[in-house]
């Protein structure tokens, strides 16, 4: 029996430039959607961070669910490159995303 | 006492040998007197001296059952008996026991002792049967019955010691019989009575010399005075009774009531001289009981048989005779009761006679007085002139009325028999001929032929008489005879003149012919020229005729005609007189046929063109018709008719605006033509007003009730017949306006019509919500229907869309709990509609829903649906997608709709809860486990035609231990009904037990064959049963099974032809031997193959082989083999239905096994969310291996996840021991997956929208699949998911693709 796995990178060192930037990889469903909403919140350091799923394999409507809590407490913002996987599922439930960190980066300072 | 002493016997010559001693023991009452007897002192000595052959008598009769009795000693004759004998002797015994016969027997010794005498010198034993011995029995001789015979009881020496006397007593038999003789011949004797007297004497007679009743006697009641007097009894006795029952009954001391029976205990104190009248019949005792009913009740005095016991067969056997006199006197009064009704009927009719007299006389004093003014003033009044026309028509009718008067006054003449004939010799040839040549002109008008062919016949008429006679015959011929001819013959022979009046009119049923001449009897026939007429014309002419002393008969055949013959005896002497008949042709009969055959002046057929309403007239009478015109003419247009069928002729071309009819009219009367109007479309709101003569509450509301607008009595005034006419002219024309304004009306009751049709076929909430929807109403902007049904326990709605609505919504909004803030929920639990004209000024608490459907729902209104209990079961909704006010009508219609929707909707909800009960009970015997992740399952039952719910098919899945086992079974058990399904259930449970201990197919079906044949009906049932193991890869999967009896499992596989599984066959469990009976056969299952098992009731169709049937499934299956196992097993049930559906129940199983296939996929997984993981792992390699385009893995996935998800946590409530089941299939560049669960999905979607995730997760199946379907039932639900080009083209196959 497989369960669904992910993966939190978080920058380490000194040097990291906020907001921080989070890379996640791996499958999120319902069956780890719990985990992955904690793994979130325990990333230390200043809110909102930005949240780069494009190399995620698998988000289901659960963990866009987790997402939007934490949209709402603008505890993240999301980064999804238009030729990654998930790309077309947020667009398609209309998630605000960042084409790139970058962007990401600006709409923060823009408050 | 002697001092011989034997071996073995007692020492004490007084103790009894043993054999005695054995007896005695045995011998009950008498045995224990006999040993106590002192036979010492007796003379035949103690027993012990006592020969052999006399012990071993005494021994035989003491230990018998049988009445039995032994003279010992041929002379002194002393008696020994048995306990039976002992109610024979009564009261002799015990001291019988060794008397002499003579003393014991004192009383009979006189018939014994000779037949005693004879066997003792003869040695020949007597037999009597039922002898009769008058026995002294309690102090009284009693009449006493024997069957007994008297033999020689014989010594060693060969003489005679003794008799032997066995002995039955029957005396009650015997007496039984007699009385029952006597009762007979009573019953006999009073059935041809006729009066009261007669039956008591006859009654009397037939007991006379009865034993039984020395003496009878009948005391009756007079209807009239009441006295109870003696009417017969017997002639002993006769002349000592008293005349009344009173003074009998003064010297007794006894109730005076006539009900009950009473003993009177001493006869000759009653009745003073009996004893000497009857000797030594005469009894002593005598019982008075009642007799007769009502006023004729008396009493019978019964004296008793002095030798019989007054006992309870005594007095019923009195009672019964009682009985049957007072039957016969019941008879005799209602006998004379007749007799006198039958004379009371002659008085009245002597009374009605009379009367007729003297009304006839009464009403020709005024006649006179009116017709010989009405001359005069006719004499004077211009010719020709109205009023000379009116004056006419009075005469006429004056002279009709006379013509009645003096037939009713002819007629009770002759009645009376007062009536003298002064006749004289005339030749009644020339006579009739005189008479009957005045109606020639007359039928000349009418078209007949009047042929008049008269001999001279010289007979003794009274020649005014004859005239009468004459004139009756020939305008009863006249007014009978439509057409042809009217013949008049006489001539005379020796003896008679024969007069013979022959027409070819309408004839006369046999029937009635018979009646003919009966006072007042009128032939029913509506085929004359009139029906006006009394009856008594005909009897009128019987009666003439015999004062002539002739005679008249009638010969008639229905549609050929009639011939009147009237005989007259020749006359004798004298020579006929002359005699004309003066002035005939103002005779009232010759005016009154002209008056039938009158032909119609053109203006009666010819309405005047003007623009006034049309009234039509029918009326057999000229006269009348000619009235009725004169009075209504100035009012209206006025058309005449003269009978009923010609008025519906006319009526049907000239459209009457109202019609006027008599009633009694020929052809077709009033209420056939009332019937035939209202039957007529065009004819059937013309008011009729109805004409009659009869008079009396009575024929009024018959006259309605036969549908006649208005009904006037005769005679009636000018004024009031028109009024009425006008009244009913005005309501016509009221009811033509509303007619016209109610059209439009109409039309919409049409559309009601019409749509409560189309509910009335409904048989689903989704067939009613599709009904509505193709209701055609005025708006023009149509709502979406939205029916929502509640639960039978109430908790949730489930709603049903006319129109397709998005998927989403439908989705979302299919089911809701009743906490759920939607306007149903509302509706439903208030009861009350709600009109909402924009859901945006909704209140907040509608918010969530008001936002998801805003683009659908602007505006509605939703209505409460009750059940006939008045309970809500539901709400209908009517939804615009733009806000709308609503007027008044539109509301009104949407009510109404509700009223409609609701009562099919109750009628449905009735039928479902009863199939669900019977469902129920097939699922609970065929529940599906599913628990199995080796393969997917589906099965459906399909119960037969006409039969019982239940049947003896089965289906079954048994997950086994094993990983990747699974046991299937299809069986069936002969028969239908419960029995069967019994049967079924426990063949069921016991391969469902057995698997689970020893699944191989060997050790099944052998614990099968033995246990079948100890459950009652499972015998020869037929099972296939199968082992599926999808072996430890998932590679390598086959299956081993064995067939009994039953079709053969098919084996349907991707690339190869379907082919059934026919090596495993065997006999059919617990059936015959065989050879084969553990035949198993195995077989390799490629990955994607789909196994079925079915019942027969799948493939049978009359007058067709097995193998046709075989075939056809064959073909199905191979043409749907790449469908999920649910809707292959749906399908193929569909497919396989013979026309007019199936007559057997028919069971199907399909299982596929998990696998991943080169155009398949197919997996079964807990319903975990750990295994939503693994499941989408497994998916995602098999897309790779068919391969899936890379941009559209993640839409199926994805969606595919998401269903799985929901099916696991919806469908499923996060049940491990559940499943979910998952089948991929690609067909050409699609893909489309089905995902399934057990789930009832009772949860509330609606609910769970408010859950942003699931609202969510439904949002991205929608959005990444490119067609969702969702099928939900009771076994749970499947979301089939269809994904377009999902696969990449094999390259070149397909244009325009680009790398």
């Amino acid at each position: 029996m497989s369960r669904a796995v992910f993966q939190l990178h978080v920058p380490e060192g000194d040097d990291v430039s906020t907001p921080i930037e989070v890379t996640v990889t791996g499958e999120v469903d319902a069956s780890n959607v719990r985990e992955f909403t904690r793994a979130v919140s325990d990333v230390p350091g200043e809110r909102p961070l930005i949240l780069q799923l494009s190399s995620i394999k698998y988000l289901d409507s659960a963990g866009f669910s987790a997402l939007d809590r934490m949209l709402a407490e603008d505890a993240i913002r999301i980064v999804l490159s238009p030729d990654s996987f998930m790309y077309r599922v947020a667009t398609l439930m209309c998630m605000p995303i960042h084409d790139d960190a970058d962007a990401a980066r600006r709409a923060i300072n823009e408050g | 006492v002697s001092d011989l002493h034997r071996p073995g016997w007692p020492p004490d010559a007084r103790d009894l040998p043993p054999d005695l001693a054995a007896a005695v023991a045995l011998g009950g009452e008498m045995g224990r007197r006999f040993a106590e007897f002192d036979w010492t002192a007796h003379p035949l000595g103690p027993p012990q001296f006592w020969a052999t052959e006399v012990r071993a008598a005494i021994a035989l009769v003491l230990t018998s059952r049988f009445p039995m009795l032994l003279w010992l000693d041929t002379t002194e004759l002393f008696l020994v008996y048995n306990d039976a004998y002992v109610p024979i002797l009564d009261d002799r015994h015990p001291e019988a026991l060794g008397q002499r016969g003579q003393y014991a027997w004192w009383d009979v010794w006189k018939s014994v002792e000779p037949m005693i005498a004879s066997v003792v010198t003869t040695g020949e034993a007597t037999w009597s049967y039922d002898l009769m011995l008058p026995l002294m029995t309690a102090g009284r001789r009693r009449e006493r019955f024997f069957t007994f015979t008297y033999s020689p009881l014989i010594g060693d020496d060969g003489t005679t010691f003794g008799i032997f006397c066995p002995s039955f007593e029957t005396s009650e038999r015997v007496l039984s019989e007699r009385r029952l003789g006597l009762l007979n011949a009573v019953a006999t004797a009073v059935l041809d009575t006729n009066t009261i007297d007669d039956a008591a004497n006859a009654a009397v007679a037939a007991c006379e010399g009865q034993p039984d009743v020395p003496f009878v006697a009948a005391y009756i009641g007079d209807a009239a005075t009441g006295d109870v007097t003696l009417h017969a009894a017997t002639p002993l006795v006769r002349p000592l009774l008293p005349r009344t029952l009173a003074t009998l009954t003064t010297s007794q001391a006894m109730r005076r009531t006539r009900a009950t029976m009473h003993v009177v205990d001493d006869v000759s104190a009653m009745i003073d001289g009996i004893h000497d009248a009857l000797a030594d019949d005469c009894p002593e005792q005598a019982l008075l009981l009642p007799l007769g009913e009502g006023k004729v009740a008396g009493a019978l005095l019964v004296g008793i048989n002095p030798l019989c016991a007054l006992d309870d067969q005594f007095v019923g056997f009195c009672q019964l005779l009682a009985d049957q006199l007072s039957s016969a006197v019941a008879s005799a009064v209602s006998y004379e009761q007749q007799l006198q009704r039958a004379d009371a009927l002659a008085e009245l009719d002597h009374a009605k006679t009379a009367f007729l007299t003297n009304v006839s006389h009464e009403f020709r004093t005024p006649l006179t007085l009116v017709l010989g003014p009405l001359e005069d003033a006719l004499t004077d009044s211009t010719p020709d002139s109205a009023l000379s026309n009116q004056l006419a028509t009075v005469r006429r009718n004056a002279g009709r009325l006379q013509r009645l008067v003096d037939s009713l006054l002819d007629f009770s003449r002759i009645e009376a028999g007062r009536a003298n004939a002064n006749s004289i010799c005339v030749d009644v040839g020339a006579l009739t001929s005189n008479i009957a040549a005045s109606f020639s002109e007359l039928c000349g008008r009418a078209g007949l032929e009047l042929v008049l062919d008269c001999h001279p016949a010289v007979a003794d008429v009274d020649p005014g008489m004859w005239e009468t006679i004459v004139l009756n015959v020939l305008s009863n011929a006249v007014k009978y005879t439509l057409a042809g001819s009217i013949t008049v013959t006489t001539h005379s022979d020796k003896a008679l003149c024969h007069i013979i009046i022959r027409d070819t009119g309408v004839g006369i049923a046999k029937a009635d012919l018979e009646r003919l001449g009966e006072r007042f009897f009128r032939a029913d026939s509506a085929h004359g020229r009139s029906v006006e007429g009394t009856g008594i014309g005909l009897s009128l002419v019987r009666g003439l005729v015999d004062l002539q002393r002739g005679t008249v008969e009638f010969a008639s055949e229905l549609g050929r005609g009639t011939a009147v013959t009237i005989r007259l005896p020749r006359s004798t002497h004298g020579r006929p007189v002359a005699h004309a008949p003066a002035g005939l042709l103002d005779n009232p009969y010759v005016v009154d046929a002209g008056q039938w055959v009158m032909s119609r002046p053109v203006d009666e057929v010819e309405p005047a063109a003007d623009d006034r309403q049309l009234v039509l007239i029918a009326d057999d009478n000229a006269d009348m018709r000619a009235h009725l015109r004169r009075v209504l003419s100035p009012h209206w247009r006025t058309v005449l008719v003269a009978d009923g069928l010609e008025a519906l002729e006319t009526a049907r071309k000239v459209r009457p605006d109202a019609v006027v009819t008599d009633v009694m009219m020929p052809r077709l009367d009033g209420f056939e033509l009332i019937a035939a109007i209202r039957a007529d479309p065009k004819l059937a709101a013309t008011p009729v007003l109805m004409l009659s003569a009869r008079a009396g509450a009575e024929a009024i509301s018959e006259g309605y009730s036969g549908g006649a607008d208005d009904y006037l009595p005769k005679p009636f005034s000018s004024k009031d017949l028109i009024d009425r006419v006008a009244a009913r002219l005005s309501s016509a024309a009221r009811e033509r306006a509303n007619r016209r304004s109610s059209d439009a009306l109409a039309r919409v009751a049409l559309d009601f019509a019409q749509l409560d049709a189309a509910l009335q076929s409904a048989d689903t909430g989704a067939a009613i919500a599709e009904a509505l929807q193709g209701c055609s109403f005025a708006a023009a902007d149509a709502p979406v229907i939205c029916l929502g049904v509640l639960d039978s326990e109430g908790k949730t709605i489930r709603f049903e869309y006319g129109d397709p609505v998005p998927p989403e919504i439908r989705d979302r909004y299919h089911i809701a709990s009743m906490d759920t803030p939607i306007v149903p929920v509302d509706v439903i639990k208030t009861g009350q509609p709600m009109i909402i004209t924009d859901t945006l000024s909704l209140s907040p608490r509608y918010g969530h829903v008001v936002n998801e459907t805003v683009e659908v729902v602007r505006s509605c209104i939703s209505q409460p649906l009750r059940g006939v209990d008045g309970r809500v079961i539901g709400s209908l909704g009517m939804l615009w997608p733009t806000p709308r006010d609503f007027d008044p009508a539109e509301l009104d219609w949407a009510a109404r709709i509700a009223k409609m929707t609701q009562s099919v909707l109750d009628g449905i909800l009735n039928v479902q809860r009863e199939h669900r009960i019977a469902v129920d009970f097939q699922d609970h015997l065929l529940d599906l486990d599913r628990g199995s992740t080796a393969a997917v399952v589906a099965a459906v039952y399909q119960p037969g035609g006409e039969a019982m719910r239940v049947g003896g098919d089965w289906y079954l899945v048994v997950p086994l231990e094993e990983t990747g086992q699974v046991a299937i079974s299809v069986g069936d058990v002969v028969g239908h009904g419960l029995a069967a399904a019994i049967a079924m259930s426990r063949l069921r449970a016991a391969v469902a037990a057995t698997a689970l201990t020893d699944a191989s197919p060997a050790s099944v079906l052998a614990t099968l064959d033995r246990y079948a044949a100890t459950v009652p009906g499972a015998r020869c049932a037929t099972v296939s049963y199968a082992v599926i193991d999808t072996g430890p890869d998932g590679r390598s999967a086959r299956v081993s099974y064995s067939c009994a009896g039953h079709p053969y499992p098919l084996l349907v596989s991707p690339d190869d032809p379907a082919v059934f599984l026919s090596d495993g066959r065997r006999p059919p469990v617990a059936a015959w031997e065989s050879p084969l009976k553990q035949n198993i056969a195995v077989q390799e299952l490629a990955p994607g193959s789909v196994i079925l098992l079915y019942s027969d009731g799948l493939i049978e169709r009359p007058g067709e082989t097995l193998d046709q049937g075989f075939l056809r499934l064959q073909g199905a299956a191979e043409y749907r083999a790449d469908r999920p196992v649910g809707e292959l097993c749906a399908e193929l049930l569909e497919r396989m239905a013979p026309p007019g559906g199936y007559t057997d129940d028919v069971v199907l199983l399909a299982i596929r096994p998990c696998h991943s296939a080169a155009r398949s996929f197919a997996a079964v997984v807990p319903a975990s969310l750990d295994q939503i993981s693994e499941v989408r792992h497994r998916l995602r390699d098999w897309l790779s291996s068919v391969g899936v385009d890379p941009k559209r893995e993640c839409d199926v996935l994805l969606a595919t996840g998401e269903a799985v998800t929901n099916a696991i946590e919806h469908g499923s409530g996060a049940d491990a021991r559940k499943t979910v089941s998952i089948e991929v299939f690609v067909r050409g560049q699609a893909i489309t997956a089905t995902i399934s669960d057990a789930g009832q999905w009772s949860g509330d979607s609606s609910a769970s929208q408010r859950s942003l995730r699931r609202g969510r997760g439904l949002t991205m199946i929608n959005g990444l699949a490119d067609d969702v379907r969702t099928t939900r039932s009771t076994d749970g639900t499947q979301v089939t998911l269809a994904f377009e080009k999902a696969v990449l083209p094999e390259s070149g196959l397909v244009e325009g693709v680009t790398a």
